[in-house]
C-alpha cells in the first residue's frame, strides 16, 4: 500500500475507492483552487511552471529545500501514479462524464496533436468554462474503455492523475519520450511527480523462451527489462519497474505477469 | 543523473516555428520543452508561439544530434 492508499484507500487502492469520486470532495476550497489553476492558467503554462520549479531540485544549495517543498505541496495539487490496464478499466466504472482531450506533453515536447488524455468528473465543465474553443471529444463509458485498450495496444502506459489527493480527474495514456511528469522524476529526481504503480512485473523462467523479436523489451519504457545471456531469458530489474504492465500484454507465451509490489523484496516500498 | 549533471545545453533565441521544431524531433530523450512565448494566455491562444528551452537536461547524454539539426546553429552543448 502506498501512502495515499493507507490514508484514503479504505483497504483498497486510493483510485479504486468509490468515495473518492464523490462530488462532495469538490467542496474542498484547496481542490477547487488547484483545478482552476490547472484549467485557468492553461495546462501549457502549468507544465512550464512545474518543470521550472522541479528543475531547481538539483541546484547545489537550495535543492534539498525545494525537494522537500515539492514533496509536501504536490499531493495537495496535481500529480499522478502509474496504473495497470485492469486497474484503469476498473477505475472507469466509478467515474462519469468522460471527455478526451489532446495531450499537452506531446504538444510541448514533440509537437504532436494526440487525443489520448482521458479526463472525467469536473473536467468537462472546467474545459467549457476556460477553453470553450479548444478540442474536446465526449465519450460514452464503453468508448472510454476502448480508448484505454487501444492505447495499451499501441504501447502507451496509463497514469492516473489527481487534483489534490485522493480525487482522480484523468487517466493519461503516456509515452516516456513525451511525458513531462516522468521527465521531472527521471531528470530531477522528483518522485512525487509520478509514483510507481502497485504492481511489478515478474518473469516466469520456465515459460520464457526469448523470442526472435522480443516485444516485451521494446515496450518497456523504464529500462527494467533486459536479456540475460547466461540463462537465455528475459531478466526483470524489479527495482526499476513501474508496473505499467505493457510488457505483459505483449508476451505471446504469457511468461510475464504482474505481482503486488509488497510481495517482491527488491521493489517493496519503492514508490 | 541527479545532482551530477554532465552536460550544459545552451539554446540561443531561436525561431522554432520556421524550422518546425527540428531539435525536438531529433532529440531521442525529449530534453527540449516548448514553452509559450506570451505570458498572456489569451494572446497565446490567438497566436500560439513557442520558445525552446532545454528544461530536462538531466536526461541529456551528449549525443549532439540537436546541434547538427538546428538550422541556425543556435544550440551549444558543453560539459
Amino acid at each position: 500500500m502506498c501512502e495515499f492508499c493507507s490514508r484514503h484507500g479504505r483497504g483498497n487502492r486510493w483510485y479504486l475507492n468509490p468515495e473518492n469520486f464523490s462530488d462532495k470532495l469538490l467542496e474542498d476550497p484547496q481542490r477547487v483552487k488547484t483545478l482552476e489553476k490547472v484549467a485557468g492558467w492553461g495546462i501549457e503554462y502549468y507544465i512550464d511552471f512545474t518543470s521550472r520549479v522541479t528543475r531547481l531540485v538539483d541546484w547545489p544549495v537550495i535543492g534539498k529545500a525545494v525537494k522537500a517543498m515539492v514533496n509536501r505541496l504536490a499531493p495537495r495539487e496535481h500529480g499522478g501514479q502509474v496504473v495497470s490496464l485492469e486497474d484503469a478499466l476498473e477505475l472507469l466504472s466509478y467515474a462519469r462524464d468522460f471527455v478526451l482531450l489532446p495531450c499537452a506533453c506531446r504538444k510541448l515536447v514533440g509537437h504532436r496533436e494526440d487525443m489520448v488524455c482521458l479526463n472525467f468528473g469536473p473536467v468537462k465543465d472546467l474545459q467549457r468554462r476556460f477553453l470553450p474553443e479548444g478540442p474536446m471529444e465526449e465519450l460514452s463509458p464503453e468508448e472510454a474503455r476502448e480508448v484505454l485498450r487501444e492505447c495499451d495496444q499501441r504501447g502507451h502506459f496509463h497514469q492516473v492523475l489527481y487534483a489534490k489527493v485522493p480525487f482522480p480527474i484523468c487517466i493519461c495514456n503516456c509515452d516516456a519520450r513525451y511525458c513531462t511528469s516522468l521527465k521531472q522524476r527521471l531528470a530531477n529526481g522528483v518522485e512525487v511527480a509520478i509514483l510507481k504503480g502497485h504492481e511489478v512485473c515478474a518473469a516466469d523462467p520456465a515459460t520464457c523462451r526469448f523470442c526472435q523479436e522480443p516485444l516485451c523489451l521494446s515496450r518497456c519504457r523504464f529500462g527494467a527489462l533486459s536479456f540475460d545471456p547466461e540463462a537465455g531469458r528475459v531478466h526483470v530489474d524489479q527495482s526499476k519497474c513501474f508496473g505499467c504492465g505493457l510488457c505483459r500484454s505483449a508476451c505471446p507465451r504469457g511468461a510475464l505477469s504482474l505481482v503486488p509490489r509488497e510481495e517482491v523484496p527488491a521493489a517493496a516500498g519503492l514508490w | 543523473m541527479n545532482g551530477k549533471r554532465a552536460f550544459r545545453i545552451k539554446v540561443e533565441d531561436c525561431d522554432s516555428e520556421s524550422c518546425g521544431f527540428r531539435c525536438q524531433e531529433t532529440c531521442p530523450h525529449g530534453v527540449f520543452l516548448a514553452v509559450p512565448r506570451h505570458r498572456n494566455r489569451r494572446r497565446h491562444a490567438a497566436h500560439p508561439r513557442y520558445r525552446i528551452v532545454p528544461r530536462f537536461r538531466g536526461l541529456c547524454d551528449g549525443c549532439g544530434e540537436c546541434v547538427a539539426a538546428c538550422p541556425r546553429g543556435g544550440i551549444r552543448i558543453s560539459t
